[in-house]
């Protein structure tokens, strides 16, 4: 703890007097505090949302949801019945979110035989109790194979057959049921939908009713409303200023653990391995990058020698070329080489970068010759030289480029993508990551429950060398 | 997990070959200390050796060996693929079923009347508002920044209270990824988006604007979103070349009296201006490449490589000439950058050496 | 002496038995991508495949981004697996195995005879069978029922016109306040089902495709009319630039529009996540053209780089069976392309009647199309149409934002979709 208040409270030595300036700082760090940091935590707060408020892209600062209640719609050969049901268990209204395991924890036939009428009508069907119930009717009466197939015929297949025939046979709770089943018209699927449950005065009347609405917030002025204790009633305008729900905060945790413990829906991914290969790549890359971009930087800044203007040249200009292109040719020299398929074919070929070279030359630059000289007149070898005076020296540069190294390496998609696509084993975590999005649906509350996880290392990687760049030469001086 | 490891490293030659490398340094240059020196300097001995037998001049090439052996193959080559993709015809990435056709790409993507059909030339329109948009995105944001980078990094480079959480909090929006920036700030600038929704509240607006598709505002977005996103990598590279300003320096002058002002003007600038150089070149040359997240936000103009990108049709749906297309213009944006930087680092050459 | 003859040659025998069981039992790589849990239930069906005929089939599920992207660089340079499940089928039309010499070429014309073109080469001499599409998909719209309900409009029956749900939609939109009344995703692939119901042909009479007629024009001034008025929303088509996609299911998912014109892949996300209005599939609305909508799907297909054509086209006849082909469809809630299925009906077990309902409109979508508006099947197999899912859209956002002229729109639809499929 006293570590962690250390971090937090750091500073360089505080001489008490706070001027102008330092005004100024800290306002400027409070504005950046409010551009950067709360969108950022609002995304954090996003990702416990669930993932039908992420579909629609809802824009709630928590993951809120209401009281809710139920609405039925029971169609029959008089038309459709519009009614409301409170006092419905949660687990009712979530059917259809509720996974395999959870729906077997509810006694369902129990729970229907309590209920009569038009209540039965709408839960048994939204419990999914028509077609067991139907195609236990089905087998039990005998009745033609063809039924379970009905619905799914094409129209001119099933002109031939003799629906009315069969229906004529079933008392009328019986045939009720199969037409259900089959849905066929005035029987269309009894649907419930649960819609939010919120008191607010009668326009007329003046009283202070309970009143069934789809959603609150939407940004309609005038909301439709049905009555929850007159069902014969008619849909009632309602100003949306006048309404009042009961919320509550309902964060989604499944987004995180359902991922990490293999339950995501199609998903099967092992994410120890994605993460394990994450870190190899990173580790070792950003080591092979800081030391061979400083040997780099280290010839380009400090020695005067034929075609050191070309070599420069010649790597910033590949800063120059779009990435995009390039791929392909990167494509094909990674096949060429052999290392497409193991985690080395992300690494090596991106150890190279010309933002790197450059940023530690410039670096390089700044550090004066004579701390060299002397080394060299102490008979060090050049590469004594490199990694014993320069490589110190140039130690924020390096800290700095060991950070971004990290991040780049950490959310590189196109690399890994070029060189492991198929080698699932050899995903990194950014490749995981794309197994959340099929062709037209995307999990995108698992997708981003697990960037924030993968978010972590990186923190923490940054939090840690951030206090090195700091560090390092500006307290020797010229000596 | 520890297959994983285990997979890595059995995979490949590549782990087998280091282990030899470091063995074969330990063995000829019979390095003494501890082991963190015994390995450095087994590390380097090619150049050890080179030095002993040939003297310094040959060093720096082999310094630079194995990061242009690694360019050379895996930035380079590909860059060179990327003409002889301009300069040839077809829908393969195989150059042996790609025709030779030279500077027609060219023609196809600069010319007013379309080569193959002889009507119009849809391309050349495109190509041109894209660099057209482009250069006014790249006018606004390179300065603002390098602005805010500088300013950021001088904020956080004193002695503030509770610096290291400062630090992370603006390096912050660099670690996500361009999809979540995207997520975050479409949410925030949709049509009815917070920004919308929230001005409607306070009055400020009757209709709801929709900030990232509007003329008026789109590239305004565009630069602010980019430069909250990347702001932070270059505050970093700025505060180290920060460090290279020696303490006495400011500590002479504040015994003298000098206001910050004067502190920043003649001591701090001049001798921040090597790094000042890369952050101007790095975010002028990434800025002109800026796709990521303004593709994901949907933005109403289209940038150079979001143009260079929907036309190669390297996702799986190419054109008849699209990946032709495609390179010319990444030839030609690279050219412009090169240019552009070549006379950037002309200007201020002669600050270059201290 | 006598007895050791025997053995030897009852070992030798044995021993060749052994090897000729070893050497057909091939080992065939099949990459896979799913939306829900498709490539599980291959898997499954792989398990029986090996079964019956000793060849093991190893499926690796990888993201869709991964085929999408990947995977033609990968057919390029000979680094592919000997079959995967693919969606762009005329594209890589040069790389697969042509399955003809290995399988029942009269029971495969006879079941999958209005999908095996979309995979052959343009031109019409192209006669190979080269894949098993593992779903159907059609466009068609989803209305909000819920919406209807509540502003007292009836929704319009079976065979309604564009126009008459036009009405509707306008009703629902002015009762209710709602931003807009219909939303459709941003790519020419959605708009090409109402195209066609207006009239537009897309090729002329020599099969050569021809994209702005005067079916075309007037179904574009009706979408432009609609923008305008405010039918369709801002945040839709308007709110890209360039060749964009855009879904529009968030716009329907929290209520602004009443109706959404999508397609049969929405059917398992709109069934677990709605749960606060009734949602339902409608039959295409029609049109002086016809009741036209856009088939399509994906397709698990062989390439010719494989070293085992022959277990390799047996694995996907074994799919392609009737049997098979319904379970694949009962397990994964899809519309099966198998055409017997289709007449015959699948049974889709404990699905929830919606779904199944759901499933069985946009069957009779399909139907429909290709019964009125035939061109919606030439079309789905002509090898460039992509380049017009994407060009249109560019223009027309252009034209509804005012910055071009319609005719102007028009022209460059045609001029750059002339230049992009120019050899």
């Amino acid at each position: 703890m006293t570590t962690l208040w250390s971090f937090l409270t750091r500073t360089q030595g505080r001489n008490g007097q706070l001027t102008l300036t330092d005004y100024a700082s800290y306002a400027y760090l409070l504005l950046g505090f409010l551009i950067i940091f709360v969108p950022v935590s609002w995304i954090g707060l996003n990702s416990v949302k669930s993932a039908f408020q992420l579909e629609k892209q809802d824009l709630s600062l928590l993951p809120t949801d209401y009281v809710r209640v139920g609405r039925g719609t029971v169609n029959g050969p008089d038309g459709r019945e519009i009614f409301i049901l409170s006092d419905l268990p949660d687990w009712v209204l979530n059917w259809p979110n509720l996974r395999t395991e959870e729906k077997a924890l509810h006694d369902v036939p129990a729970f229907l035989d309590r209920l009569e009428d038009r209540e039965y009508l709408v839960l048994r069907s939204h419990l999914g109790q028509v077609s067991v119930q139907a195609r236990q009717m089905i087998n039990d009466k005998l009745l033609p194979d063809w039924l379970i197939r009905y619905s799914s015929m094409a129209p001119g297949a099933r002109e031939s057959l003799d629906l009315d025939g069969v229906v004529s046979q079933l008392d009328d709770e019986e045939s009720r049921l199969l037409l259900e089943y089959l849905g066929v018209p005035p029987y269309k699927a009894n649907r419930l939908v649960s819609q939010v449950l919120v008191t607010a005065p009668h326009p007329d009347t003046g009283e202070i009713k309970s009143w069934s609405v789809a959603s609150v917030t939407t940004r309609q002025e005038m909301i439709s409303a049905r009555a929850v204790d007159d069902p014969a009633a008619k849909v009632v305008r309602l100003p949306a200023e006048s309404l009042v729900a009961t919320s509550m905060i309902r964060p989604a945790w499944e987004n995180y653990s359902d991922p990490l413990r293999g339950k995501a829906f199609g998903v099967n991914v092992d994410f120890m391995t994605c993460i394990t290969n994450s870190v190899l790549v990173t580790v070792i890359a950003t080591l092979l990058t800081l030391l061979i971009n400083s040997m780099a930087a280290f010839a380009l800044s400090k020695y005067q020698f034929r075609g050191q203007t070309f070599f420069f040249v010649v790597i910033l200009a590949t800063l120059m070329v779009p990435a995009t292109i390039t791929l392909v040719g990167v494509f094909k020299a990674i096949h060429a080489t052999g290392l497409s398929g193991s985690i080395w074919g992300v690494i090596i070929p991106g150890a190279a970068t010309p933002a790197g070279v450059f940023l530690l030359r410039q670096y390089m630059l700044t550090i004066p010759e004579e701390l060299l000289e002397a080394a060299r007149m102490d008979a060090a070898s050049e590469w004594k030289v490199y990694w014993r005076i320069m490589l110190p020296l140039a130690l924020p540069a390096l800290a700095a480029l060991g950070i971004l190294s990290v991040i780049w390496r950490w959310n590189d998609l196109i690399l890994p993508m070029i060189a492991v696509a198929t080698t699932k084993e050899a995903y990194t975590i950014q490749l995981c990551l794309l197994e959340f999005r099929g062709e037209h649906l995307s999990q995108e509350h698992y997708r981003l429950a697990m960037t924030m996880v993968s978010l972590i290392p990186t923190t923490l990687v940054f939090v840690f060398l951030q206090k090195y760049i700091t560090t390092g030469i500006a307290n020797t001086g010229l000596k | 997990m520890l297959d994983a490891v285990v997979n890595a490293f059995a995979g490949t030659r590549w782990p087998l070959g280091i282990v030899l490398y470091v063995i074969v340094g330990l063995v000829v240059l019979r390095p003494t200390g501890s082991i963190g020196s015994r390995f450095m300097t087994a590390l380097g001995w090619p150049l050890e050796l080179a030095q002993r037998l040939s003297g310094a001049t040959g060093l720096p090439y082999l310094f630079l060996l194995p990061n242009m052996l690694i360019f050379g193959l895996f930035t380079f080559a590909p860059m060179f693929i990327n003409i002889g993709f301009s300069m040839t015809d077809g829908q393969s990435i195989n150059f042996d079923q790609r025709v030779y056709s030279g500077s027609d790409n060219y023609q196809r993507l600069l010319s007013e009347t379309q080569i193959d059909t002889g009507g119009i030339n849809q391309e050349d329109d495109k190509f041109k508002a894209a660099v057209a948009d482009t250069f006014i995105f790249v006018v606004f944001q390179v300065p603002i920044m390098v602005l805010v980078a500088l300013i950021t990094a001088l904020v956080l480079n004193r002695d503030i209270i509770g610096r290291g959480f400062w630090r992370s909090i603006f390096f912050y929006p660099v670690m996500l990824s361009p999809v979540v920036v995207g997520f975050l700030w479409t949410l925030i600038l949709k049509r009815q988006g917070v920004l919308s929704l929230t001005l409607m509240d306070w009055g400020w607006i009757e209709e709801p604007i929709q900030w990232l598709t509007d003329p008026a505002w789109t590239m305004f977005w565009s630069v602010f979103v980019y430069t909250w996103a990347h702001l932070g990598f270059y505050m970093l590279i700025l505060l180290a070349g920060l460090q290279a300003i020696p303490k006495d320096l400011y500590e002479a002058a504040s015994m003298d009296g000098t206001s910050d002002w004067r502190i920043l003007r003649k001591i701090t600038l001049p001798l921040l201006t090597p790094t000042l150089m890369v952050v101007t070149v790095l975010s002028l040359v990434k800025a002109f490449q800026a796709f990521e997240e303004l593709y994901a936000m949907n933005v109403r103009w289209i940038s150079l490589v979001a143009y260079i990108f929907e036309t190669s049709g390297l996702r799986g749906q190419p054109t008849a000439h699209g990946l032709g297309i495609a390179a010319s213009a990444s030839m030609l944006v690279a050219g412009i950058l090169m240019l552009l930087s070549l006379l950037q680092m002309y200007v201020s050459r002669s600050k270059d050496k201290p | 002496m006598n007895l050791r003859l025997p053995l030897s040659t009852l070992a030798l025998a044995s021993a060749g038995l052994l090897s000729t069981h070893v050497a057909t039992a091939d080992e065939l790589k099949f990459l896979c991508y799913q939306d829900a849990n498709e490539c599980e239930v291959l898997a499954e069906l792989a398990e029986a495949f090996k079964t019956e005929s000793g060849h093991t089939v190893v499926t690796e599920t990888v993201g869709y981004d991964i085929i999408r992207d990947q995977f033609e660089n990968q057919l390029q340079t000979d680094a592919a697996p000997d079959l995967a499940r693919v969606t762009n089928l005329g594209g890589f039309n040069q790389y697969y195995l042509d399955m003809t010499p290995y399988v029942d070429a009269a029971s495969w014309e006879k079941n999958y005879s209005a999908v095996l073109p979309w995979f052959r080469s343009p031109g019409g001499e192209d006669q190979g069978i080269y894949g098993w599409m593992t779903q159907l998909t059609v466009t068609g719209p989803y209305i909000n029922v819920t919406m209807f309900d509540d502003a007292g409009v009836e929704i319009p029956a079976d065979g309604a016109t564009w126009d008459e749900w036009a009405v509707a939609l306008r009703a629902v939109k002015e009762e209710l306040g709602i931003n807009a009344g219909l939303a459709m995703d941003r790519t020419a692939h959605r708009m090409a089902g109402p195209a066609f119901s207006y009239g537009a042909k897309f090729f002329d009479d020599a099969g050569e495709p021809i994209l702005v007629d005067d079916g075309f024009k007037a179904f574009a001034e009706t979408f432009v009319g609609w923008h305008e008025e405010g039918l369709m929303p801002a945040e839709g088509w308007p709110a890209g630039s360039g060749t964009q996609y855009q879904n529009a299911a968030p716009l329907f998912l929290s209520g602004d529009v009443a109706m959404h014109m999508s397609g049969s892949w929405m059917i398992s996300n709109y069934a677990t996540n709605i749960k606060d209005f009734e949602w339902r599939a409608v039959p295409v609305p029609c049109g002086p053209g016809g009741c036209g909508a856009m088939p399509g799907g994906s397709a698990i297909t062989a390439f010719k780089s494989t070293k085992s054509p022959e277990a390799a086209a047996a694995f996907i006849d074994f799919l392609a069976r009737e049997e098979n082909a319904e379970k694949f469809a009962a397990a994964t809630k899809n519309i099966s392309a198998h055409q017997g299925l289709q007449q015959s009906g699948v049974d889709y077990g404990d699905t929830s009647p919606v779904v199944s309902q759901a499933l069985s409109v946009f069957a009779a979508n399909a139907g429909k199309a290709a019964q009125t508006t035939p061109q919606a099947y030439t079309f789905q197999g002509y090898s460039k149409n992509f380049v017009v899912y994407a060009v249109v859209p560019d223009y027309l956002t252009q034209a509804i934002t005012g910055e071009i002229t319609l005719d102007e729109a028009y022209t460059s639809i045609d001029a750059d979709i002339a230049a992009k499929i120019a050899e």
